[in-house]
């Protein structure tokens, strides 16, 4: 049974930890010249200042998923209200049947509503494509993001 | 599929739904049977939630994480 929880960063980056090399060999681009090397003290900055947003997917107390976003006013739009900026999200593989991924973002924008943010970000990998998926939940294509390795 | 040790039949109305939606034969469905088992994945699943609204009823998408299994669909329709 999968259940699914906001948690805190300490607790979710003690549990989530083996999730993290497999998430950025899976995804992360330009591997060869930017290693994986998560901020943990920043990210526990953050997490102290009530600015991240930690969704998990846990199965028999496990974690097999996660949604993490920053959660602050927009810099752009300081009296509209909360906003949140998602930062990461992954399943694990051999985990994604049965909705998984469904669920961690409807409870996601679920538990983001009850906090009182009134819009959220989210892009999704160019070669690991979800845009389907997030416009059937209602999400709308507003941008596209570019890259660029300078050194 | 996984029967578990609750082998009671679903509602034959979800039923013919979960065998339409998911090619799995409605005499292999039971409530004990994890929604993972049925293989699906992401699009596959709000595309099982479309066809029970359309059919049965809507089950409200703050709910979808409490599903996992057939039987815990029962009970949101009930």
């Amino acid at each position: 049974m999968t259940t699914f929880h906001v948690e805190k960063w300490a607790t979710f980056h003690r549990d989530a930890h083996p999730l993290f090399d497999m998430h950025w060999k899976e995804l992360a681009l330009d591997q060869a010249k930017i290693p994986l090397g998560l901020d943990s003290a920043r990210f526990q900055v953050l997490c102290d200042q009530g600015l991240l947003h930690i969704v998990t997917a846990r199965k028999a107390g496990v974690v097999i998923g996660y949604f993490v976003a920053i959660v602050m006013p927009h810099l752009h739009y300081k009296d509209a209200g909360l906003m949140a900026f998602t930062d990461m999200y992954f399943i694990r593989p051999g985990c994604r049947k049965g909705g998984c991924g469904v669920k961690l973002f409807t409870e996601a924008e679920r538990t983001l509503r009850e906090r009182g943010v009134v819009k959220a970000y989210l892009s999704t990998k160019v070669h690991q494509d979800h845009t389907q998926l997030f416009e059937k939940l209602g999400w709308r294509l507003s941008d596209k993001s570019f890259c660029k390795v300078l050194a | 599929m996984e029967k578990g040790s609750d082998s009671r039949m679903v509602n034959p109305k979800l039923a013919e739904v979960l065998a339409r939606e998911t090619g799995i034969s409605a005499d292999s469905l039971y409530s004990s049977t994890t929604l993972e088992s049925l293989g699906i994945d992401s699009l596959e699943f709000l595309s099982l939630m479309h066809a029970i609204r359309d059919a049965i009823k809507e089950i409200p998408e703050s709910r979808f994480a409490y599903l996992n299994t057939v039987g815990d669909i029962e009970r949101e329709l009930a």
